[in-house]
């Protein structure tokens, strides 16, 4: 039987004992709200995997201006989210993690209708993504015997996986559905195996490379392979902007500290990737490691967190930069109402466009991603 | 057995609840950040460096000395060289980790036996070896030294052998050589530098360096060796099973963190001293229970009692870890970030 663990357990925890873990008590919002409320709106409701004050992992319903909502405990750290248009939210476990989590979080329900787990032989890289007519999910998953990614498909309606196909490289991470409907995967290019937690098997020889597949064939329709000089560049993160009509996508550097190569950069199907310029410290000072990507509402503008560098950049959507803003172990990125919401690994919360952040009792740290769900 | 096993979860249990209370941070300025870094860059990394540099080229002349004369100490060279690089391979830092420098020590974890695959196709050629700094690190360092000592008598298998072993040395200069660089690094943080905006960010990295080896111990080593049961053990992938050296070179990691709490000169005071106390005991029970085991993984991996050891060692390491991560970051007011710490 697969196991689901925690990555210090010297036991193995089964199915039976992590479903425990999601029967305990989800509670609701009794916090306090934090001081500032400013321009978030209380009614917009975003989900974030956390690190809990008393030590556990579970994935946190926070409303715009930083109130936890309710918490739902998990049995090891999670990442990120695919969100659907009516609010249905699929959780991820970090990877090399097995489970997935998926419901509607609202204002009084916590999140889990259904948990479910990839297969035997794979595991989730910790990001997905709806379909379009929302009744598939995308997940990037790792099958760890062929040394290969692949895209795990599952039928909503019960989230039972239906089928896969490649992702076109190695190390699936971030998958996002475009407008038209191809998805856009950022093909890491580092092999892993869950026997080795965490460990990078491939540093000498990885590939990373940004794949374009048509889902319903999973057909792979483009792929951006990089120069050999940046095959220690693994692509991890992707957003989309409407203005520009291009992938952004964020790296991490897996070379050697001092090689200051760009880490962000954004592409147009069917031409070359165009890498973003720093004028503000350089990338090195972003400590080779981007730990999310968004836009902000209207697609006009888009951010990128560093954690490692403690800050957050963002260009306009033309390729111009706009602004750097400076903040510790930052990562979590959301389009909000009228900004763009980051969170960080001390538990904060708050807009990008204003100086505050405040910290969301109950919370010690916000893992990389923030997801907005719905409007209440 | 099991009464050793018991004694040692009783006293580690022990240890957390009387000598691991709730660690406030200490107050900490970026001076004495600045003097942890001096006495980590003098009193650790520049001796460790050296003698990882003194023991491969002392493993380098000794094996050319073997294929040459059939001369003895070969086993003792290998010895000294693993313990050497143990010294390094906890240090998770850019001197060890540029240009694949650790990687090049030694290719680990490796679950396609992709070293021993190329190992194979070279040694079943007859092509000339030439320099090992053109091939894949999975044939290069300790990790093939490991596969090559058994077949010494081998002319073929020995002179790859001295060959890599030349190699190894020459990873071994490249460190030192780099040391200079990357102590002014280390001891000028500021907006320029590319590694660390201040001293407490580069205590942050080198006293973080601890915790992230323990995990990568357990991880990488130990849990795989215990797998979901004696049959799914993952037995074959422990590093330098070959010459039975697995055990002894975990030890001398374990030993070499204790050195380099000791080379930091933390206060014995207060929560820091009860931290460092806390890691000392927690190191050294870790130490004495690795010389328990036999010198065989595949006979560890196989008998139930020594499974169960195993499993007390992941019990010790996930302690080594605490007192590292909560105890001594958090005493000394460090911080590694729970976003930046091992990316994704």
């Amino acid at each position: 039987m697969r196991s689901l663990k925690k990555q210090s357990d010297p036991v193995p925890m089964n199915r039976r004992q992590a479903l425990a873990v999601f029967g305990g008590a989800a509670f609701g919002a009794a916090f306090a709200k934090p001081a500032f409320a400013e321009e978030i709106l209380d009614n917009e409701i975003y989900v974030a995997s956390v690190r809990l004050t008393d030590g556990r992992d579970a994935i946190a319903t926070v409303n715009g201006s930083g109130t936890l909502l309710n918490i739902t405990p998990i049995p090891a750290r999670g990442h990120d989210f695919a969100v659907r248009g009516d609010g249905l939210v699929v959780a991820f476990a970090r990877r090399p993690g097995t489970f997935a989590v998926a419901g509607k979080p609202g204002r009084e329900t916590a999140l889990p209708q259904k948990v479910f787990f990839a297969p035997a032989d794979r595991h989730f890289n910790g990001h997905g993504a709806f379909s379009s007519d929302g009744r598939l999910l995308y997940a990037s998953e790792n099958d760890f015997a062929g040394g290969r990614g692949c895209v795990g498909v599952y039928e909503t309606s019960n989230f039972s996986r239906v089928g896969e196909f490649s992702s076109g490289g190695v190390g699936p991470h971030e998958i996002l559905l475009l407008p038209n409907g191809v998805l856009a995967v950022a093909n890491g290019g580092i092999e892993t195996h869950p026997d080795f937690p965490r460990a990078k098997l491939n540093m000498d020889s990885m590939q990373p490379n940004l794949a374009y597949i048509e889902p319903k064939r999973g057909d792979l329709t483009e792929l951006q392979s990089l120069p050999p000089h940046l095959h220690h560049l693994s692509i991890r993160h992707l957003t989309w902007s409407s203005v520009s009509n291009q992938v952004w996508f964020g790296c991490q550097w897996e070379g050697d500290t001092d090689a200051g190569v760009a880490l962000v950069g954004r592409h147009s199907r069917g031409k070359a990737i165009d890498w973003l310029e720093m004028p503000q410290g350089g990338w090195g000072s972003m400590r080779g490691y981007i730990g999310s990507v968004a836009t902000n509402a209207d697609g006009t503008l888009i951010a990128v967190s560093s954690p490692r560098g403690g800050k957050v950049c963002i260009w306009r959507a033309n390729g111009t930069f706009q602004r750097m803003v400076n903040r510790a172990d930052v990562s979590g990125l959301s389009p909000s109402a009228s900004a763009i919401l980051a969170t960080d690994g001390q538990g904060t919360i708050g807009s990008l466009f204003k100086t505050s952040a405040a910290p969301v009792l109950g919370i010690s740290a916000f893992d990389n991603h923030l997801r907005r769900v719905a409007t209440s | 057995m099991l009464e050793v096993l018991k004694t040692y979860m009783l006293a580690t249990a022990l240890a957390f609840t009387f000598f691991f209370p709730a660690l406030v941070a200490e107050a900490q300025d970026e001076a004495s950040y600045a003097a942890m870094n001096q006495r980590f860059l003098a009193g650790y990394l520049s001796p460790a460096a050296e003698k990882f540099q003194v023991a491969t080229g002392n493993l380098a002349a000794t094996l050319q000395a073997y294929c040459d004369n059939d001369t003895g100490g070969v086993e003792a060279a290998l010895a000294d060289s693993i313990e050497a690089a143990a010294g390094l391979m906890i240090l998770h830092l850019p001197i060890t980790q540029n240009n694949s420098r650790n990687a090049r020590i030694l290719f680990h974890p490796d679950p396609r036996d992709t070293g021993g695959r190329q190992l194979r196709r070279l040694l079943g050629g007859d092509v000339p070896f030439g320099d090992m700094s053109g091939k894949s690190v999975a044939l290069r360092g300790l990790g093939t030294l490991d596969r090559l000592f058994s077949r010494l008598n081998e002319q073929r298998a020995c002179a790859l052998a001295a060959t890599v072993a030349v190699d190894l040395h020459e990873t071994a200069e490249e460190i030192s050589a780099a040391v200079p660089a990357f102590t002014q690094t280390v001891l000028n943080p500021g907006p320029d530098n590319p590694l660390y905006r201040t001293h407490a960010e580069a205590s942050a990295k080198i006293v973080g360096s601890l915790s992230t080896s323990v995990a990568a111990l357990r991880d990488r080593t130990i849990g795989p060796m215990i797998g979901e049961n004696a049959e799914r053990s993952r037995w074959r992938s422990a590093p330098l099973r070959h010459s039975g050296a697995t055990f002894d070179y975990l030890q001398a990691q374990i030993h070499s963190m204790t050195d380099l709490v000791a080379a930091l000169e933390l206060s014995s005071e207060g929560d820091i001293g009860t931290a460092k106390s806390n890691f000392s005991f927690e190191a050294a029970n870790l130490e004495r229970f690795l010389t328990s085991f036999d010198r065989s993984v595949e006979v560890v991996a196989a008998k139930e009692d020594s499974r169960q050891r195993l499993k007390a060692m992941v019990f010790g390491l996930n302690g080594l870890e605490q007192v590292s991560s909560a105890g001594l970051m958090q005493a000394l007011g460090l911080k590694s970030g729970f976003n930046a710490l091992d990316g994704d």
